[in-house]
């Protein structure tokens, strides 16, 4: 989340003179109780904090020279709201800032037992500059199953739940892999969801088993490749989605034959990362409805390779 | 404990395999138990159980009406087993641990006994004298969860989001901190402040909300707040928690910054005049004592100040309810008679209180009467007043005459206990009704200043001899 911020130019006007101003909700028109106002300085310490009011005021006295660069407004239950900075007086009448309230999405997730699902990273992604990317708060679903995304902007976005990977909480079924809702493995126009300003949706859904295929392989260290090191491989499908479906496998120290399960029907990428995270072998494997086999990663015997 | 259990596993596991050369390759295992409520033993419905070796595909079972669950046809062995049912802790965490580590044995032949307590696990029977196809059968006891759940507020009402909420208990060993407490689980709130920590074991926990929250611009403006407004362990309130009770703690946080509360203390001309030299006064801010008790030290509040031209200030008042008082002194240290004194209740919130006005009353004598229990004879009897806080002890004593009437002088500003006592040590008499006007202060005590006219009333008891005993 990040506070509003509010670039204000023009200091040599403003900077004199006291900065005052009162904060309204967009939707409703009320005034806004409680919020942050903070006017910065030339550094992120350097700065004077205010609260609106019950009237949703806020004053600065004396904004000199080294402050009144940024103005950033937060308050619980509001999002970004950009302000024309054109619009801010230079005569010194008050400011009028209005924060939008933020849409929620929340909900209960179970699984196909009926149980909660507990631990569960649930997130709201949409597109920006053609990429999908996160919006709004990450929820980890609590021991009722219950999620809450907030601070999300009004528009299109899609959900996606990536069950628990065993530090938090104990993996119970590695066939629950993260799938979006309502329980699919895509993101595309049948599992769009809507938001409003200031409106919370609820979704309460079962996650979906999956049986999937299975990867094989090997995974060779040549002589001499200066990796002995190497122990594991990373797993990663790859869509334009971040970090969707990722885990580790553990190929055996001796023959390096690797097996990994229940993988769901797409484009995978399997990574071998030396020590400091270097990778020195890469392989991608398509997945429909057979199992993979004989998949080979051959480790670089250049050290420096990429 | 447990490495004493890792250490039968490693043995199990040693058995298993010199059994299994020995063993025939068709050799299977059944493996049935029941889940029960640990609390009141009722068989728990619908609960899930999953087993497995390492690096094999997991089996899930679910439990009948019973609370009954079978697995059948299991390769002969080493086998984890996990438990879990809504409400309830999983079989491993009601021992604390973070995954399952107790193993189960399922082999013929060996040594292992019939009957054994796994970890985290339950109780396994082995049938004796199997062996092609073993039987065991399992008793697991699973413990139903605490919850605590709340609302993390600052001033105005407005929830605290993205606020991490840590649920602390009395440990002792490496994890607990220079308080003696260690974190048993940490959670965030949401947007709007709300949190909720399950999975607690029965005990006794402390809420704190930290200061350092998600949102950088605010991170310096709350302090590190313990349930439920508290600034240390000392004077937060611990939550205690029975098996599967769900209970509610908000916290509203304190903020970094106080305000100052200010203003005018009134002395009466006709004080000073009374006692024809200089006066020296005294004012502290505390925390207005919970019932039965004495006003908190002013520490952690503000430092008590002496006013100037009868002006005062405290600086960096948290927003709370206080009890203001004062006191002056005839000379110029603190060891004066007592003048006059104010006791005065304050709201403090997040803007400074500025122009309050203390009255100072004369220091007055609070007249009182003992009237004696039935069969009680009357005897002189000793009352003591006694008061406590950083304007110093006060300890009244005034002896009471046969005749009942008493009359206590030089009393500070402060909560008063009262005691009494027979003069004479061969007697055993005590206190069983205290009033002052309208009003019971015989366990809680009474707040110094009183209003004007109002008397104490006590009763006293003694020990009955003689007839009727």
């Amino acid at each position: 989340m990040k506070p509003l911020l509010l670039l204000i130019l023009g200091c040599a006007t403003l900077c004199a003179q006291p900065v005052e101003g009162y904060i309204f909700d967009s939707v409703t028109g009320a005034p806004v109780a409680g919020a942050y106002v903070a006017l910065h300085g030339a550094t992120f310490n350097d700065r004077i904090l205010r609260r609106s009011d019950g009237t949703g005021r806020f004053r600065f006295e004396m904004p000199d020279a080294a402050n009144g660069k940024l103005i950033a407004v937060s308050r619980a239950g509001y999002l970004i709201a950009h302000e024309p900075v054109a619009s801010l007086p230079a005569d010194g009448s008050p400011l009028h800032i209005e924060l939008t309230p933020e849409a929620v999405i929340s909900g209960t997730l179970e699984d196909e037992d009926g149980f909660a699902v507990e631990a569960a990273l649930v997130e709201a992604l949409h597109w920006e500059n053609g990429k999908l990317t996160r919006a709004g708060t990450v929820s980890r679903t609590n021991d009722l199953g219950e999620y809450r995304i907030a601070e999300l902007p009004a528009g299109p976005c899609y959900l996606r739940v990536t069950p628990p990977s065993g530090s938090l909480s104990p993996v119970w079924d590695r066939r629950y892999v993260p799938q979006f809702y309502p329980g699919v493995l895509e993101a595309n126009d049948d599992n769009v969801l809507a938001v409003e300003a200031g409106r919370e949706r609820t979704l309460s859904f079962r996650l979906r088993k999956y049986e999937g295929v299975t990867i094989s392989g090997q995974l060779i260290v040549p002589p001499g490749a200066g990796a002995a090191e190497v122990t594991r491989l990373v797993y990663a499908r790859s869509v334009d989605v971040p970090e969707f479906g990722a885990g580790p496998a553990f190929p055996d120290a001796k023959t390096g034959q690797f097996t990994i399960t229940h993988i769901p029907p797409g484009t995978w990428v399997l990574t071998s990362n030396a020590t400091g995270g270097r990778v020195v072998a890469q392989q991608t494997v398509q997945v429909g409805t057979a199992d993979a086999t004989g998949v080979v990663l051959t480790v670089a015997d250049e050290p420096g390779q990429r | 404990m447990h490495r004493f259990s890792r250490f039968i596993a490693i043995l199990l596991l040693l058995l298993v395999l010199r059994s299994r050369g020995q063993a025939q390759a068709a050799a299977t295992a059944t493996l049935e138990g029941t889940i029960v409520n640990a609390v009141d033993g009722s068989p728990i419905p619908g609960a899930r159980v999953k087993t497995g070796q390492q690096f094999a595909e997991p089996l899930y079972a679910r439990t009948d009406e019973k609370g009954h669950f079978v697995f059948t046809g299991l390769s002969l062995g080493v086998y984890y087993l996990v438990a879990e049912a809504p409400g309830f802790l999983r079989n491993y965490e009601a021992s604390n641990q973070r995954s399952p580590r107790g193993l189960l044995y399922l082999a013929s032949g060996g040594n292992a006994p019939a009957t054994a307590d796994i970890d985290g696990v339950g109780t396994l029977t082995r049938s004796p004298g199997a062996h092609e196809a073993l039987h065991a059968t399992l008793a697991i006891r699973l413990t139903p969860y605490a919850v605590i759940t709340g609302k993390v507020t600052e001033a105005h009402g407005v929830p605290r989001a993205h606020c991490a909420v840590a649920v602390r208990a009395r440990q002792t060993g490496s994890a607990a901190q220079v308080d003696g407490l260690a974190t048993v689980t940490r959670v965030f709130t949401d947007d709007r402040g709300e949190y909720r920590v399950a999975r607690l074991r029965p005990g006794a926990y402390y809420v704190v909300a930290d200061k350092h929250g998600q949102w950088m611009t605010t991170r310096r403006v709350m302090r590190t707040t313990y349930y439920p407004s508290a600034l240390d362990v000392a004077s937060a309130k611990p939550v205690q928690l029975a098996a599967g009770e769900q209970v509610r703690a908000d916290i509203r946080m304190l903020v970094e910054r106080g305000v100052s509360v200010s203003g005018t203390v009134v002395i009466s001309a006709s004080d000073s005049a009374a006692v024809g030299q200089a006066l020296s006064a005294r004012m502290l801010l505390c925390q207005p004592a919970p019932a039965g008790k004495m006003p908190r030290p002013p520490a952690t509040v503000a430092d008590f100040i002496e006013p100037i031209d009868g002006r005062f200030e405290f600086r960096n008042v948290v927003p709370g309810e206080y009890t203001l008082m004062a006191l002056t002194r005839a000379g110029d240290d603190r060891q004066g008679t007592p003048v006059s004194a104010a006791l005065q209740r304050v709201a403090v919130d997040e803007d400074d209180v500025n122009g309050l006005q203390v009255a100072l009353e004369p220091v007055r004598d609070v007249h009182g009467t003992v009237k004696f229990a039935p069969g009680c004879a009357a005897v002189p009897l000793r009352v003591t007043a006694h008061g406590s806080n950083s304007l110093g002890v006060s300890r009244v004593e005034v002896d009471v005459s046969a005749g009942g009437e008493f009359t206590l002088r030089g009393l500070t500003p402060a909560r008063h206990s009262l005691l009494i006592q027979a003069v004479s040590p061969d007697l055993a008499y005590w206190l069983t009704a205290a009033r002052l006007g309208d009003r019971d202060v015989h366990r809680d005590g009474f707040d110094y200043p009183v209003p004007q006219g109002e008397t104490l009333q006590l009763t006293a008891d003694c020990r009955k001899t003689g007839a009727g005993q």
